[in-house]
């Protein structure tokens, strides 16, 4: 397969014109870490964008960022930290649930619309997205949006690209909000409470006014998994509750959460044996959070993966519905992880009516490509919403030339 | 500012429409005597009026899909309008054009403490919603000035955002779920009480589309537990260049304040005229930093944040010391626009946004165009996020004053585009800002925009004649020209 490496917008538009006056089918990737991510699909040549690279702009005083697509976001991530900023909805990196050692390209994260465990407090990477400028299928160069936190001035593309795999066009520049790092993170690590107790608890932190950033639960199964020996050893299911802020102020939030926790009936003693409570340092919490936010229990094992986006109050239905091999919720309790067997259909029927009774959806993040191939990867749309992605991507891309069918067959 | 010409065959359709309406709707519900039509004619944005050609007021999901099913099949335009207080002439009726107003759609359908969600009809006041929540310890954060008049299903067509933004996000960034009315008739339901919708985000595209895509007939909202301590400083400067310098050094430091707005002289002394808020008179700029968050954590940044003043030059730094001071601090800034009101017969609200270090530059600007205009204005400014609203004072009984008012103001937003912003922060293009589009973006970009129109609504017929300087058809926009046949590009690097 032909594999195109622009360097300049005048190849890109190149690559597409050619695409177009020969109906050929491109595939868009950067770094290609996320591979195995959405439906098989075929492509003629690939667009590999990973030689369109850099920090264009970078203002830490207006709290924004504006880089080409194919910038790896390992160099992004290191200019904010030097500057004690960071992307406030704490990018996930997914590359070794496909077998990559890459950290994939700004471009690949907003294609994909990834966000991690602070999604609860911080919003979504669609929430930070303020510009873009891409490449339609019509080979024409766009805009929207702009570098200010504030814009209504016309249709909010950003958020349309955003999670559109690149089946609507070829982003090209972004630009993002960025936010403060936090001085401090604690975690506190809540072991044996179990099932109802552990939705309560999450529930109860998320209520309270103390900006808990985090809230996660793993059963013991899924503890098992991690790679941090001081947690993997524990038999016992966890409940994580991260809180992340200034020096003079974290002790006194943590000693209310504690307190918080202990009017649930927890008690406050240190862990040993099945239960007991643990406040984590920051480098704990950090490994720890990013293994939340990377699916790292399950990237070594060949479990297919659910993702599923809910209601937190269903989290308790449909995990006893599915009966995975093992699970885990972030979010507290909006963000399901199921790991099945990588046999059949995956179980997708099970696990697309119990959301479907639950309301929200359901992605197959990574299963073998033969399963990808039958099953729905993405959540089944109803008529009139199919009808409309439809139309959209007739809007930017008639012939369907990008990334064709990554989403949804003939999108 | 011209609207779409009222097309003949619509107009000797009208007596055949309201019969059709009135045989599903109720006769409360459908308006077409022009004193209750005059009720109609404009939105917040007043100097621009137009007598709707009919005015429905449905109650139910089914009679909205069953009004616009009817208006697509009688190829007729429909102008949906929340509670009218749109800044931009978003919901100005078209003379053609059916308006439908979702007033009565007034319902709290459902709160959800456990998921932290409460799920709206449009009709629902920006306020209502925080107030449902309060007595639980909890809250919904945009809280644009017209909260307690504007509509959350207005509120999520125009993106709306207030003071808190920097913090908590605008509408867009604080919203779950919508169910739509397509122009079709069909509804489709985006997102719910899960975060992120799935497939394209069509729940962010809604958002700010200005009526332009579906009606919306029912909103999940997020809440959020209310802070356990709101602190604000009141900050006075001897020039706007060192209260800018204060935002950027307090943002520099790691701070994200829940609001940061600035005044200029003429602000601060006409809020302490309408409501003796206190502000320091002496001041060239006023600015109120607000702190949010638990007690420990909220004293120890006021501090910073007075410590941060004093060194950028401030000449007054007063801290709230409790509750009723601290709303103190804002009745003034809350104040802005009505006390703006009592200097002048009439003013326009501008509404561009721009990079924050731009601000001492893009006030000298504004100023010396005052001068060239002869107009007075006065500025108020959410620092936090650069959304500037300069209030141009006119008297619309005066010769020209429209014309010059109108001719300052796109000025002004030329102006904040040319320093690398936009046109409207949070109030939408609607039509005021419509002819200034090309001064963002370029024919290709509004095309795009179009044919996006064109997924929801292929025959053009909802809201027309907003946000769009120039409709094109869908047919004409969907033309694509490919050359076939040319070689691909010897110069291509393939590996």
């Amino acid at each position: 397969m032909d594999v195109f490496k622009p360097s300049t917008s005048d190849e890109l538009h190149d690559v597409v014109g050619w695409a177009l006056a020969e109906s050929k089918k491109l595939r868009i990737q950067g770094q290609n870490s996320k591979s195995g991510l959405g439906r098989p699909i075929e492509a003629d040549a690939i667009v590999d964008l990973s030689g369109q690279s850099g920090i264009t702009l970078y203002e830490p005083g207006e709290l924004i960022l504006r880089a080409k697509a194919g910038t790896p976001l390992q160099e992004i991530d290191k200019t904010l930290t030097d500057a004690g900023q960071q992307l406030a909805f704490e990018p996930p990196r997914w590359g070794a649930l496909y077998g990559s050692q890459d950290g994939g390209t700004l471009g690949g994260l907003v294609a994909t619309n990834l966000s991690g465990a602070r999604r609860v407090k911080a919003g979504a990477l669609r929430d930070h997205l303020l510009g873009v400028e891409a490449v339609s299928g019509r080979n024409e160069a766009f805009k929207s949006g702009g570098r200010v936190m504030k814009n209504v001035s016309g249709y909010d593309l950003p958020k349309l690209m955003a999670g559109s795999y690149g089946t609507l066009g070829i982003l090209t520049e972004l630009t993002v909000k960025v936010m403060p790092a936090a001085e401090k993170v604690r975690t506190l690590m809540i072991a044996g409470a179990s099932g109802r107790n552990a939705q309560a608890l999450m529930t109860a932190a998320m209520q309270s006014p103390l900006e808990v950033s985090g809230a996660a639960h793993l059963p013991k199964v899924t503890v098992a998994m991690s790679a941090l020996p001081e947690i993997s050893g524990i038999d016992q299911g966890l409940t994580l509750l991260r809180l992340e802020g200034y020096a003079t102020s974290i002790g006194a939030r943590v000693k209310a959460l504690q307190e918080l926790v202990a009017q649930h009936g927890v008690e406050l003693k240190p862990l040993s044996g099945h239960a007991g409570v643990t406040v984590l340092d920051d480098t704990t919490s950090l490994r720890l959070w990013r293994e939340v936010s990377d699916v790292s229990f399950f990237a070594k094992s060949d479990f297919a993966i659910w993702r599923v986006s809910t209601a937190p109050t269903h989290l308790s239905s449909i995990v006893a519905t599915v009966g995975a091999d093992a699970w885990y919720c972030d979010w507290a309790g909006g963000l399901i992880w199921l790991a099945v067997a990588p046999e059949g259909a995956a179980d997708a029927d099970l696990v697309r009516q119990a959301v479907n009774r639950a309301g929200g959806h359901a992605t197959l993040i990574r299963a073998p490509e033969a399963i990808r191939q039958k099953v729905s990867v993405f959540h089944p749309q109803n008529a009139v919403a199919a009808t409309l992605t439809q139309n959209i991507k007739n809007a930017f891309d008639p012939q369907k030339i990008l990334n064709c069918g990554r989403m949804y067959a003939d999108v | 500012m011209d609207l779409p010409p009222p097309e003949k065959e619509i107009l000797d359709n009208r007596l055949r429409l309201i019969r059709a309406f009135k045989e599903f709707l109720p006769e409360s519900s459908v308006i077409a005597d022009e004193p209750r039509l005059r009720a109609y004619d404009c939105d917040g944005l007043t100097a621009y009026r137009q007598l709707p050609m009919v005015v429905v007021l449905p109650e139910t999901v089914a009679q909205v899909s069953r009004i616009l099913r009817l208006c697509h099949e009688m190829n007729v335009k429909v102008v949906p309008r929340g509670a009218g207080t749109g800044l931009s002439g978003g919901a100005l009726p078209l003379p053609d054009g059916v308006l439908l107003g979702m007033a009565k759609f007034n319902q709290i359908v459902d709160i959800d403490l456990d998921n932290r969600c409460v799920v709206a009809q449009p009709g629902v006041t920006n306020l209502a919603i925080t107030e449902a929540v309060e007595k639980d310890g909890f809250y919904y954060a945009p809280d644009p000035s017209s909260q307690i008049a504007c509509t959350i299903g207005g509120n999520v067509a125009e993106n709306s955002g207030g003071v808190h933004c920097l913090k908590y996000g605008l509408t867009t960034n604080n919203i779950l779920g919508l169910e739509v009315v397509l122009m079709s008739g069909e509804t489709v339901r985006l997102g719910g009480k899960h975060l992120d919708a799935d497939g394209y985000d069509l729940l962010g595209l809604m958002t700010g589309s200005e009526g332009l895509l579906g009606v919306i007939t029912e909103v999940t909202v997020r809440i959020l537990p209310k802070p356990t301590l709101a602190r604000a400083a009141l900050l006075g400067f001897p020039d706007i260049a060192s209260a800018g310098q204060c935002v950027a050094d307090i943002i520099s430091a790691g701070i994200i304040p829940a609001g940061m707005e600035l005044m200029d002289k003429a602000a601060v002394s006409a809020t302490e005229a309408f409501c003796q808020p206190g502000y320091p008179q002496d001041a060239e700029a006023v600015l109120i930093v607000e702190l949010d968050g638990t007690e420990t954590e909220v004293d120890a940044l006021i501090k910073q944040v007075s410590d941060i003043a004093r060194a950028t030059g401030a000449t007054s730094v007063r801290t709230s010391a409790d509750e009723d001071e601290r709303l103190l601090f804002w009745a003034g800034r809350k104040n802005a626009f009505p006390a703006v009101g009592r200097l002048s017969p009439d003013y326009m609200c501008m509404d561009g946004t721009i990079p924050r270090h731009q601000l001492p530059s893009v006030l000298t600007e504004i100023e010396r165009l005052s001068q060239k205009y002869g107009l007075r204005v006065v500025n108020v400014f959410h620092a936090g996020d650069g959304n500037l609203h300069p209030l141009i004072l006119f008297d619309s009984n005066k010769p020209d004053q429209i014309e010059k008012t109108e001719a300052f103001g796109a000025d002004i937003l030329k102006l904040c585009v040319a320093a690398g912003g936009v046109l409207s922060g949070e109030h939408g293009i609607g039509v005021e800002k419509r002819d200034l589009m090309g001064e963002m973006f370029t024919d290709i970009d509004l095309e795009q925009q179009q044919r996006v129109k064109c997924a929801f609504d292929p025959q053009g017929r909802l809201n027309p004649g907003k946000v769009f300087p120039k409709l094109h058809s869908c047919a004409e926009l969907g033309k694509m020209h490919v050359h076939h046949g040319k070689m691909p590009f010897p110069n291509l690097p393939r590996f």
